[in-house]
């Protein structure tokens, strides 16, 4: 369950800061949720990927199907893609790995500044 | 065992750390002219949000504080404003606001390139058109303008309302919301200045009036003497349909012409010249008074023909506030409108070519260039050093230095020949320029004297401005500031010593060419020699003029009677080959047809059936096309092995000298020991076509149709964005028709005006889309109709806009 609010909030901030700060910011606001909410490295990492390539490739897949393609064939024609559906891929894996190291980062942050020892059940959580 | 399980704590840390930072700095960074791979497909900052789904993004309540009053826009289907203002400084603030929206990156890209910028943004290959721009003073015509318009408290008003209103819509963007071309080329919109707000003079005057041959010609005199040089590159005597018709008297005193100084013949062969503007465009304008016209209003048709690029050229808006109610097109970045219409009355321009540029041939007293020999006298030099910014390398700086001539564009720097040659430029554009004042007349003129009113007020670049108005009259002139020459002056590089080599006196307003109405019912105008010679008397010079074009258009306009604005649309339009019509038969007739083979029978049959007209879906245009390309390039073949600057002659002095056999020896090829006459010549060329066609189809896979051959397009301004060009257009035409749409080149604006006193009917269309933005769903989408010909109606007088008509209104206010 933890897990799945990990998830839900950083996503929420992936969706959220860089509207105001740099793109980024993604790997901050899940850095900042995995040393708030404790959680193994494995799964934080995890978490991370699946918030950030989620909100990427939502955010990136809705364009495109609601302007159908109209730029990002463009933008595929530009750097010899064939379709333009490997740029939402593209998108959606730099997405997915920022948000990944973030928030490992800031679980291993956590695990440095807090003084308790993980315990086993964690990898599971 | 504690220490150690912390230690590893802290290095896993770190190295998590190092990977993630690492990893966005690789996806922050741009490699050469690859932009931040992160950044670029960011869905919060990146292309993706250049994506639209609606033809109109903007909010519809707008607050602009810096506004006294609301101000109301709206977007008609074509996405062109009508913004209604309260007063002059609300209306020239919202333009600024709606441009930008519309057109940020394109006006950023023209200020950089009239400011000599674009190394900053584009690299090292851009360090040489820099250098050329600021050598040529761009730059300081851009600050010389607009320190003059700032003097006047009205005009600094209006500069400044734009300005700000360009800087306030750069204020209201995010990251993400900057134009495409930003996040690709990798920078950020500037701060827009009141300078840039008149840099449209500048690069209207380079792309216009900076034609000359002045180089080119010496080279060719000193090389193969004044006899033949006369023959290959004659000057018009303005006999045949010139601007003005032939009847026009000018009952003036004129002033004394210069007295001519001693021949000057350069010392020096100049190499390389600098480029100048494509001799390609083909513009052309004509009006119709009430006698010729069906409901006995004027009718003014405008085509100015640029090379086609996207975003286009123009920008149309609809202006009005309490003391103005103008619509037609602008260069983006500029408050005020080029080409259009009022209540009262329309006008529209064409490049008249008049040679505005001479060469000066300049000798410094020694190698550090501080003095300069003039009038028998040594004279300080000025020098200037221009820093130039290039983006991934060192800055370079380059020195120019200036005589009392102007800039000493050619020397020890920049295409000197071996360091030989020093040559200032002398360019009427480098004087204080007035023409915007011109065009803020013309945008409020209510009839011809308040017109010719604004008239004394443009110093150029040369147009022939064709005038209409709602009382039936129509109007041609050719203002502008030009020297009094004598004769062949400015034809040569002259001696840059010699006072009397220079230019003293300027015609004045009042002895300029000018017709007021006339009885054929029409004026018209299409790049030809400006007047007849024998009655003007001033000295009129352009190394090249149009004589194909011009002569359709009147041959036209003086048949057609009860005209209908979609006729003259027609005539826009209209594909007719005079150059094929007047030198195709004859080349038909010296071919040897009895030897043809079954290609070459039917490439000849396509020929002999064509009734001239460069019609998108025939062939034989291309056929024409490529055995009078080969034609004329196998008769100058001796051109290509002179290693110095050169021009050849052009198409029309090319067919005149073929159809009266007097080649004086050109028509034999260098490539081979025979001697070849003009006929050989001929039959060598259609030869090749045939093969030259064969091996086309066969590579392109397609018909030789006259449309996919010729392969019309408009291309983004940044050429390696291949994607955000448009191919292959269907369009007819070509250079010296009418329709004069080539490749690159073609009508940038074609606009057809009725002048109706109960309301104007005005039509329009241009080859692009009042959006820059290739994300945005109509992106180029004028450029079918334009290539079918087709027009839209304007919104304006008995069309004006309607409730039901509104694609999107916003509102501003304080």
């Amino acid at each position: 369950m933890k897990f799945i609010i990990k998830i839900f909030l950083m996503g929420i901030l992936s969706y959220l800061l860089p509207l105001y700060f740099s793109w980024w910011s993604v790997a901050l606001g899940a850095g900042l949720i995995s040393l708030l909410i404790r959680g193994s490295n494995f799964n934080s990492f995890n978490g991370g990927v699946i918030a950030g390539g989620l909100v990427w490739f939502y955010l990136s897949f809705t364009i495109d199907n609601a302007t159908n393609s109209l730029l990002s064939e463009k933008i595929a024609l530009l750097v010899n893609l064939k379709d333009s559906i490997w740029l939402i891929y593209a998108s959606t894996l730099i997405g997915a790995l920022v948000t990944g190291f973030g928030s490992l980062t800031g679980s291993l942050l956590r695990s440095i500044l807090s003084p308790k020892k993980t315990s086993r059940n964690d990898y599971v959580s | 065992m504690n220490l150690d399980n912390n230690f590893v704590k802290f290095i896993s840390f770190f190295l998590s750390f190092l990977v993630t930072t690492s990893f966005i700095a690789l996806l922050n960074r741009p490699f050469d002219n690859i932009p931040p791979i992160g950044k670029l497909l960011s869905p919060h900052q990146g292309f993706w949000k250049n994506s639209e789904k609606e033809a109109i993004s903007l909010d519809q309540s707008i607050k602009l504080i810096e506004l006294k009053e609301a101000v109301t826009v709206q977007f008609d289907e074509l996405l062109i404003p009508h913004i209604n203002a309260k007063n002059i400084e609300d209306l020239y603030m919202t333009q600024g606001y709606v441009t930008a929206y519309h057109r940020l990156w394109q006006m950023d890209f023209y200020a950089r390139v009239v400011m000599g910028r674009l190394s900053e943004v584009v690299g090292i290959k851009a360090l040489g058109y820099d250098r050329l721009q600021r050598r040529l003073g761009l730059k300081d015509m851009t600050l010389k303008l607009h320190d003059g318009l700032m003097k006047d408290a009205y005009y600094a008003s209006i500069i400044s309302a734009y300005t700000n209103g360009v800087n306030a819509y750069i204020a209201s963007l995010s990251r993400g919301d900057y134009p495409i071309e930003f996040k690709l080329l990798n920078y950020e919109p500037e701060k827009w200045t009141s300078v840039k707000t008149c840099m449209a003079y500048a690069l209207l005057a380079s792309t216009l009036s900076r034609s000359e041959a002045d180089i080119e010609h010496t080279n060719f005199r000193k090389m193969f003497g004044e006899d033949l040089f006369n023959v290959l590159f004659p000057e018009p005597d303005g006999t045949s349909a010139p601007v003005i018709p032939r009847d026009t008297h000018f009952d003036f005193e004129p002033m004394s012409q210069p007295q001519k100084p001693e021949k000057f013949e350069a010392q020096y062969i100049v190499n390389e010249s600098i480029s100048k503007q494509n001799p390609l465009n083909g513009s052309n304008n004509f009006a119709i008074d009430s006698t010729k016209s069906k409901s006995g209003h004027a009718i003014l048709a405008n085509e100015p023909d640029l090379e086609l690029t996207a975003p286009s050229i123009w920008y149309a808006s609809h202006l009005t506030s309490p003391d103005i109610n103008v619509m037609g097109v602008t260069v983006p970045g500029t408050p005020v409108i080029l080409i259009g219409f009022n209540d009262s009355i329309s006008w529209g321009v064409t490049n008249s070519p008049r040679d505005q540029v001479d060469w000066f041939s300049v000798t410094f007293k020694d190698a550090s260039r501080k003095e300069y020999l003039y009038n028998n006298q040594w004279f300080k030099t000025e020098q200037i050093l221009e820093e130039i910014v290039i983006k991934n390398a060192e800055n370079f700086i380059d020195t120019i230095i200036r005589v009392h001539h102007g800039p000493i564009v050619y020397d020890r720097d920049y295409l000197s020949n071996h360091e030989k040659v020093n040559l200032a430029m002398r360019w009427i554009a480098h004087d204080e320029s007035t023409t915007f004042k011109a065009l803020f007349h013309f945008n409020k003129a209510n009839n011809y004297f308040e017109f010719v009113e604004g008239l004394r007020f443009f110093s150029g670049p040369p147009q022939n401005i064709i005038y209409s108005d709602t009382k039936g009259n129509i109007a041609l002139n050719l203002p502008g500031k030009f020297p009094i020459k004598f004769s062949g002056q400015g034809k040569f590089i002259l001696d840059g010593s010699d006072p009397d080599s220079e230019w003293k006196k300027y015609i004045p307003f009042d002895h300029r060419l000018e017709r007021y109405n006339h009885p054929q019912g029409f004026l018209s105008s299409a790049n030809q020699f400006p007047v007849d010679r024998t009655t003007y008397p001033y000295y009129v010079y352009s190394h090249q003029f149009e004589n194909y074009r011009n002569r359709r258009v009147n041959d036209r306009l003086i048949t057609m009677q009860n005209i209908e604005p979609e006729d003259l649309m027609s005539l826009q339009n209209d594909n007719f080959n005079y150059t094929a019509s007047e030198i195709l038969p004859y080349l038909l007739s010296q071919l040897d047809t009895l030897s043809l083979n079954k290609d070459q029978n039917k490439f000849f049959d396509e020929l002999q059936n064509w009734d001239y007209f460069n019609q998108p879906n025939l062939k034989a245009p291309t056929n024409f096309e490529l055995w009078s390309d080969i034609l004329w390039d196998q008769l100058w073949d001796e051109f290509d092995t002179m290693s110095f600057a050169v021009n050849k002659p052009d198409i029309y002095t090319t067919s005149q000298l073929i159809i009266s056999d007097s080649l004086v020896g050109f028509s034999d090829r260098l490539s081979t020991p025979e001697k070849e006459t003009t006929s050989d010549l001929i039959n060598y060329a259609f030869n090749t076509a045939v093969d030259s066609l064969n091996a086309w189809s066969s590579i392109n896979g397609k018909n030789h149709s006259w449309n996919e051959f010729k392969g019309t397009e408009v291309n983004h301004l940044i050429s390696h964005f291949t994607s955000f060009h448009s191919k292959n257009i269907s369009v007819g035409g070509n250079h010296n028709i009418v329709n004069a749409a080539s490749k690159n080149h073609g009508p940038s604006w074609r606009m057809v005006v009725e002048m109706d006193p109960q309301g104007i009917n005005a039509y329009g269309v241009y080859p692009g889309s009042q959006t820059g933005n290739p994300g945005n769903p109509t992106y180029g989408h004028m450029i079918t109709p334009w290539a079918e010909g087709k027009y839209y109606n304007l919104k304006f007088g008995q069309n004006k806009l309607l409730a039901g008509d509104i694609l999107y209104e916003i509102q501003l206010t304080p």
